[in-house]
């Protein structure tokens, strides 16, 4: 056989895997899931669908000083900063407004963050359902956990899919790893500081927590706005407090 | 006899106040117990309070509803101090009327769980081993954040064998770690000593721990501190016993090993580990910056007034006394009209981790930016720290003699001339109490607001003078006395410091030297000053005696006074000398008020001539005081200058007096 016949030999048979591919890839389903990087595992799915979000909405909601829509706010810098501790009056220490800080932040998350959940696990009942899985979901309830070095979003809603085989999951985890309960340690204490002696030290907390920077920013009329900012991720936290503040032309 | 006239007094005003309006009605200020914008606790309007709440036609320090107590949240162990009771108890939390320090359950402690560590109470942390649902040590022992910390770097870590199936694995860790896996501790070395036999070698990887730079293994294990000496890519013929050693021994006392090693970095003196491009090493922490036109280099840690407009840049105090240590003081009083200035502001800032971190002091001027060197005794190397002072302003105006107003710790300055009672006191007490204590730095105030503005500060700088002149009552003079300088000079009898241009022509010890009576009066020609005796002795009238002195031709010089004033003693004197010191001295009064009178912002802007004016009004009396003839109000001066209006600004006053 010829050189040339040898060539012709080979190009036909390119050819001919090149179709036994596309007939294999659209009508055997199991290979086409694998090709199209669908995940199997839903948890690591569901992780992937919420993480950004759980991860945007903390850092909103750590920029507003704890609240998505802040009534008593100071505006700064065209960020609306919910006051943490505040009084009207002058020389007069401030009231606390958030006793429990971390757990008003849990709150505010777990509120946010449910639509998110809500739709990424329609997406995943669909995903499956496409992939011609018997899915029966029961929704439960959720709840964000701020913990040391993560925020723990676990979701209570359970799902069994049927395919041959039966995988029962009875909740969910989603996790984020995250500096924020650091961070709220540091803003508690600086609060328990405003309300106790009038103001808190900057240095102080920056000689304990290496990697955040500290910044108390006074303003004209008496807030003092505190700017956490996390050195490694730039991560900025803010509030506002208003304490023993004295009135101009007076002191 | 002459008959002599009193005739006309001239009313003088000398406003310093910026032209305010004071606030009309009141607002009913109530405790809200809640606000409509959700604030706990506030004293405010009663249109602000929440109808869901209660509100009180009192304080909120007087009411129940908002005593503040420690609200503790019991499931998570959380407390809080100055929290209402009602905000506390709606939050779930149990309230407490006690300080935190008080309550056995928030007794703060070190809770250990796994490698890391919190400071927190003994609740906190059982909740945290449930939500991470591991177990966890707490040290009621550890009583600061900071000790508690520091737990979390184990230090007391070695090699941990693993043999499985023939192939020695190791890591290294605390000794309860290492027996609970099931490994074999061996205390104090690496897992790369040769004895071991473990698949873990030397490896020129680095990573930061510590705030140093650490040598990995081939393992991923922490080694000693980095050094290119123990670098195993060194040269074969370098490696020797010296490294074997370095990999085998774990270093924990790196000070006492008298190793000077390149990644043995220093927080306290200002570096620490920082990785760049994959990189690991000492990173230098201090800062580049500009002080005083210079570039300089800030230490880690140093901090220091930054060079804002209309502040005095870099005042030097001792760290103790507060005592000025250079010629800061000097400065603000030979230039009070430059610093301290509206709209002005000090700054601190702060060299952190390579950073400048800005601060700024509070607004108005109600702080000041000091700074001290602390280092230079210390340890031979300047470290500035500054910090933001209180303005303590108001307790200068209360001071009422010159010795205690220039107290060295105080921020204060005395003006000679007006008090502020108005009282004028005997000669020898003017040198220690005729005066004003002014504040060194001049307040602000927001003198745009209704509500406050330091009006009643400014106007406490206000001046009334009144001026007598003494004309004989055949003269015509008396109408030319408003307009003509020379006289007006010549013929005040009282207060003659108020004229505009009064002693002009005349040194002021010359003019003090005649009030004392051992100085004689030279060419009243060329000097704008009183010849009424009355000005200069006490209970007297008519002119100072005039002998005539001849000229060279035998002329005779008109106007020539050249008699002493006999009767003439110190303890006569009026308040100020000439016209020029008076209006110095209100000037420089009304300025370190506060932002009062005529001044420039920081852009350079003036005020309205309008806030710093005098104004004039000439009445003729009778002999016995009454008024006669009342002529119009008339503005003499105003900004900083002289009006054109005033023909006396045409007869040689200076324009501009500043």
């Amino acid at each position: 056989m010829g050189k040339k016949g040898q060539v012709t030999i080979f190009v036909i048979l390119g050819i001919l895997i090149v179709i036994a591919g596309a007939l294999i890839y659209f009508f055997m389903p199991g290979v086409k899931s694998t090709f199209t990087g669908l995940e199997t595992n839903p948890e690591t799915y569901l992780q992937n669908c919420i993480e950004d979000d759980l991860l945007n909405l903390s850092l909103t909601l750590a920029k507003q000083g704890g609240e998505f829509n802040p009534q008593s706010y100071y505006l700064f810098e065209e960020t609306k900063v919910n006051y943490l501790c505040h009084t009207s009056n002058y020389y007069d220490l401030c009231v606390v407004q958030q006793p429990f800080l971390r757990e008003h932040f849990e709150e505010e998350l777990t509120s946010a963050i449910q639509p998110t959940v809500d739709s990424c696990f329609e997406e995943l009942k669909e995903d499956y359902s496409n992939r011609n899985y018997d899915v029966q979901m029961r929704k439960g309830d959720i709840q964000v956990k701020i913990l040391p070095q993560k925020i723990d979003l676990q979701i209570n809603n359970s799902l069994t899919l049927s395919k041959g085989e039966v995988l029962d999951y009875n909740s969910f985890n989603v996790v984020l790893n995250n500096n924020l309960y650091q961070v709220l340690a540091v803003m508690r204490s600086i609060v328990e500081h405003e309300s106790v002696l009038g103001q808190a030290e900057t240095t102080d907390f920056m000689t304990l927590y290496r990697d955040l920077k500290v910044e108390k920013l006074k303003q004209t009329e008496g807030t003092k706005i505190y700017k956490i900012t996390d050195r490694t991720t730039e991560d900025v936290y803010m509030f506002a407090s208003r304490s023993q503040v004295f009135p101009p032309g007076y002191y | 006899m002459k008959k002599i006239n009193f005739v006309i007094f001239a009313l003088a005003f000398f406003l310093l106040a910026m032209p305010l309006t004071l606030a009309e009605g009141q607002s009913t200020t109530v405790c809200c117990e809640k606000t409509i914008d959700g604030l706990w606790c506030q004293d405010t309007e009663s249109t602000q309070c929440s109808t869901q709440h209660t509100a009180a036609q009192t304080s909120c320090s007087q009411t129940s509803f908002c005593q503040l107590g420690t609200c503790v949240n019991t499931n998570s162990g959380v407390c809080t101090s100055n929290v209402p009771r009602q905000q506390c108890l709606d939050e779930g939390g149990e309230w407490f009327n006690q300080d935190r320090s008080e309550i056995e359950m928030c007794a703060g402690g070190c809770c250990q769980i796994g490698d890391g560590v919190a400071f927190v109470s003994q609740t906190e942390c059982k909740q945290l081993a449930s939500d991470y649902g591991v177990s966890i040590q707490f040290n009621a022992q550890i009583t600061d954040e900071a000790s508690c910390l520091e737990l979390a770097e184990p230090t007391d870590t070695g090699a941990c064998l693993y043999d499985e199936g023939g192939v020695r694995s190791c890591r290294m860790l605390e000794k309860s770690q290492c027996i609970s896996t099931g490994g074999n501790f061996f205390d104090g070395i690496l897992c790369t000593a040769s004895e071991l036999e473990s698949d873990c070698s030397p490896s020129s990887e680095t990573t930061c721990y510590n705030d140093d730079v650490y040598f990995l293994d081939t393992c991923g294990n922490l080694a000693n501190i980095y050094d290119p000496l123990y670098d195993p890519n060194l040269k074969e013929d370098a490696w020797g016993n010296t490294q074997r050693d370095y990999w085998t021994d774990k270093i924990i006392d790196y000070e006492n090993a008298g190793l000077d090693l390149e990644g043995d970095c220093d927080y306290a003196l200002g570096s620490t580990c920082a990785s760049d491009r994959g990189v690991d090493f000492c990173k230098d922490l201090s800062c580049e910056t500009t002080i005083d036109g210079e570039e300089v280099i800030k230490n880690h840690g140093e901090s220091w007034c930054a060079e804002t407009p209309g502040t005095l840049h870099h005042i030097l105090v001792d760290p103790e006394t507060m005592e000025y240590l250079d010629d800061s003081r000097e400065k603000l009083i030979e230039n009070y009209d430059e610093y301290n200035i509206p709209g002005s502001r000090y700054v601190r800032l702060q060299c952190w981790e390579g950073e400048v971190i800005e601060e700024p002091c509070a607004d108005y001027r109600n702080e000041i930016c000091k700074e001290a060197d602390i280092g230079t005794e210390t340890i031979g190397e300047e470290f500035t720290v500054a910090q933001c002072r209180a303005n303590p302003w108001r307790s200068c105006l209360n001071i009422t003699s010159k010795n205690s107003c220039e107290d060295q710790y105080l921020d204060c300055i005395w003006v000679e001339g007006y008090r502020f009672d108005g009282q004028e006191l005997p000669t020898h007490r003017r040198e220690q109490e005729q005066g004003s204590c002014l504040p060194l730095y001049a307040p602000g105030f927001d003198f745009w607001s209704e509500d406050l503005g330091g009006e009643s500060v400014c106007a406490s700088g206000n001046v009334n003078e009144l001026v007598l002149y003494e004309t004989h009552w055949l003269t015509e003079e008396r109408e030319e006395l408003e307009f003509d300088k020379k006289l007006a000079t010549q013929n005040c009898y009282d207060n003659c410091y108020s004229v505009p241009g009064y002693g002009e022509g005349i040194s002021e010890e010359e003019l003090k030297r005649i009030h004392e009576g051992t100085a004689n009066f030279v060419d009243a020609q060329q000097v704008y000053i009183s010849d009424r005796l009355g000005y200069y002795c006490e209970d007297k009238t008519g002119k100072v005696n005039v002998l005539e002195i001849g000229f060279e031709d035998g002329g005779i010089a008109e106007g020539t006074f050249s008699d002493k004033i006999m009767c003439a003693d110190e303890s006569y004197q009026p308040l100020f000398y000439t016209n020029e010191n008076w209006l110095n001295s209100l000037k420089m009064r009304t300025s370190l008020l506060g932002d009062c009178g005529y001044k420039n912002n920081l852009v350079g802007e003036y005020s309205d001539n309008s806030t710093q004016i005098i104004t004039t009004l000439f009445q003729q009396l009778t002999q016995k005081g009454e008024v006669k003839v009342n002529s119009t109000s008339r503005e003499i001066y105003s900004g900083s200058s002289w009006t054109g209006e005033d023909e006396r600004t045409n007869q040689q006053i200076n324009e501009n007096t500043e």
